[in-house]
C-alpha cells in the first residue's frame, strides 16, 4: 500500500500553501509514471487554473498546467507554423500530448524534450510560486535545481513580436521513439545575409547548449555559405542507444547548417 | 483511498490504493477491454477517453480521474452494440489476435472526431502512439478508411 496523499488546490495561492508541506505538483504525471511515489504528498494542478494559452501580437503566455496539446493548439491558431506548436505536435503520440504539461516538462527536462530547446531559442521566462517566488529565464531555472525545490511553475512567457524563419529537428530512430536530441534555429534575414540568429540543441552533454559563439560569427553571412562544424558543437553527445557520440554530433551539424540555410523552414 | 467515477455512463463506486492507476482501477471493476500491454504509455492498448480527450489510462492516477467521464471501447456506441468503427476493424480483416484493436478503436475515434477525413499521414500520426504486433498495420489503415467513409456516409 503506498503512503501517498492527494491535494486538490483550487487556487494558486492555495497551492503555494501545499508546496510548504512536502508536496510535489502533479502535472500530467507521465514523469512520476516512471518512478512512481511511494510517499508524500502529490498536488493535482488540474484545479489550480494555471492552464490557459494565450497568444497576443507581443507574447505567447502559457500556464503551467498547460498540455502539451492545449498549448499546440492555442499558438498554432494564431501563429500557424509557430516553432514551439511545431515542437510539441512532434511529441510522443496523441494522447499522451493530452496529459504531458509545459510546466512538469520543464521541471523534469528529459534528454529528449521537446519545449526545452524552443523555449530556451525565445529566452522565455517562467513565473515560479513557493520556496522560490519571482520570474526567471527559462535557461535559468532548467540550470539551478534550487529554483526547482518546493516550487512550481505557475506560467512561462515567450517573446512573440519578433518575426523568426524558424528550423525544428527531432532525432528519434523512430517517430515515436523518444528522441536522441533536438535543434532549434532561428533566423531573422536581410536578403539572403542572417542579421540575426538563435541556435539550440538538447540531448547534448551538459544537457543543453545555446551556440552563442556560432551566433556571434554566423551574423552578417550570406545564408547559403553558412556551414557548421561538429567541431562548433563543442563538447557534443554521448554514446546514446546504438548510436555513437560522433555520428549524433555530426547530424546535429547538419542539421543546424540546413536550419541556418533555410531548408525546411517556417515563420515564426 | 475511494470516490467515484463515470464509466461508460455508469457511475461506479472505487476503492483503490493513491498510487493506482487509471488502468489498474478500470480493470480491477471489470472493464477488461482495456488492455494493460506495456504500462509505459508506449502500446496504446490502454486508451480510454477521459472527459472526452484520449489519454493512456496506464499514465493518469486514478487519483485525477475522480468525479470524471471515463469511456472505453465497449462504451463507444452509447448502447453497448459494436460501434461503427469496431465494424469496419473486422470488415477490413484488421483483426487478428486482437489485443491491441481496443486501443486502436479508439485511437481512430479521437483521430476522426477532430479529423473526418484523414490522409495518409494523418492517420500514421494519429495511430503513432499504438502498436500492434500481428498485423502489419496495412489492414489497420484500411479500416480507419472504412470506418470514415462509413461515418461520413451515416453523417
Ligand atoms: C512514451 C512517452 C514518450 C514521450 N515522448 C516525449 C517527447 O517526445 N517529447 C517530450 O517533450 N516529452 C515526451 N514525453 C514526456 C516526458 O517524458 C515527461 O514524462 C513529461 O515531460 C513530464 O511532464 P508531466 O506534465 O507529465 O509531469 P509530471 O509527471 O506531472 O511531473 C514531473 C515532475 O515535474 C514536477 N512538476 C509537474 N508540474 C510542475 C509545475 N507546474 N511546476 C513545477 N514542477 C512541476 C513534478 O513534481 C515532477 O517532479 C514522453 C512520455 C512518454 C511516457
Ligand atoms: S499499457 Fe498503456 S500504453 Fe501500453
Ligand atoms: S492484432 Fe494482434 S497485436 Fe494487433
Amino acid at each position: 500500500m503506498s503512503k501517498v496523499t492527494w491535494v486538490y488546490p483550487k487556487s494558486v495561492d492555495e497551492l503555494t500553501e501545499c508546496l510548504k508541506n512536502d508536496t510535489r505538483p502533479h502535472g500530467g504525471g507521465t514523469g512520476f509514471m516512471r518512478n512512481v511515489p511511494q510517499s508524500g504528498s502529490l498536488a493535482d494542478l488540474s484545479g489550480v487554473g494555471i492552464a490557459s494559452v494565450r497568444v497576443t501580437d507581443g507574447s505567447v503566455r502559457i500556464g503551467g498546467a498547460a498540455t502539451f496539446t492545449a498549448a499546440a493548439s492555442a499558438i498554432a491558431a494564431a501563429r500557424p507554423g509557430h516553432i514551439v506548436a511545431r515542437a510539441l505536435y512532434d511529441a510522443a503520440s496523441p494522447a499522451l500530448r493530452n496529459r504531458i504539461t509545459i510546466g512538469g516538462s520543464l521541471a523534469l527536462f528529459p534528454p529528449w524534450s521537446s519545449v526545452v530547446g524552443p523555449l530556451v531559442a525565445l529566452d522565455a521566462e517562467l513565473t515560479i510560486v513557493g520556496a522560490t517566488t519571482g520570474t526567471y529565464p527559462v535557461s535559468e531555472y532548467i540550470g539551478n535545481r534550487e529554483l526547482g525545490a518546493e516550487t512550481a511553475i505557475t506560467e512561462i512567457r515567450a517573446d512573440a513580436s519578433r518575426e523568426w524563419e524558424s528550423h525544428w529537428y527531432r532525432f528519434a530512430p523512430t517517430h515515436f521513439n523518444y528522441p536522441l536530441f533536438t535543434v532549434v534555429v532561428l533566423t531573422e534575414l536581410d536578403g539572403t545575409s542572417i542579421s540575426d540568429c538563435r541556435i539550440v540543441l538538447t540531448g547534448n552533454r551538459g544537457r543543453f547548449k545555446r551556440l552563442e559563439a556560432v551566433e556571434n560569427e554566423i551574423r552578417g553571412t550570406s545564408q547559403p555559405a553558412v556551414e557548421v562544424t561538429p567541431a562548433d558543437l563543442g563538447a557534443g553527445f554521448p554514446d546514446r542507444q546504438g548510436f555513437s557520440g560522433e555520428y549524433l554530433t555530426h547530424l546535429a551539424a547538419v542539421a543546424i547548417t540546413r536550419g541556418l540555410r533555410g531548408a525546411e523552414r517556417n515563420a515564426t | 483511498m475511494n470516490g467515484t467515477i463515470i464509466v461508460n455512463g455508469a457511475q461506479i463506486e472505487i476503492d483503490f490504493d493513491p498510487a493506482d492507476t487509471l488502468l489498474d482501477v478500470l480493470r480491477d471493476n471489470g472493464h477488461t477491454e482495456v488492455k494493460r500491454g506495456c504500462s509505459k504509455g508506449e502500446c496504446g492498448t490502454c486508451l480510454v477517453l477521459l472527459d472526452d480527450l484520449l489519454v493512456n489510462s496506464c499514465q493518469v492516477f486514478a487519483a485525477t480521474a475522480l468525479g470524471k467521464k471515463v469511456t472505453t471501447s465497449s462504451g463507444l456506441n452509447g448502447d453497448g452494440r459494436p460501434h461503427v468503427i469496431h465494424e469496419s476493424f473486422a470488415d477490413a480483416g484488421a483483426v487478428q489476435c486482437g489485443f491491441c484493436t481496443p486501443g486502436m478503436v479508439m485511437a481512430t475515434h479521437s483521430l476522426l472526431t477532430t479529423t473526418p477525413d484523414p490522409t495518409d499521414e494523418e492517420i500514421r500520426l494519429g495511430l503513432v502512439g499504438n502498436l500492434c504486433r500481428c498485423t502489419g498495420y496495412v489492414k489497420i489503415f484500411d479500416a480507419v478508411k472504412l470506418a470514415c467513409k462509413r461515418m461520413r456516409k451515416d453523417g
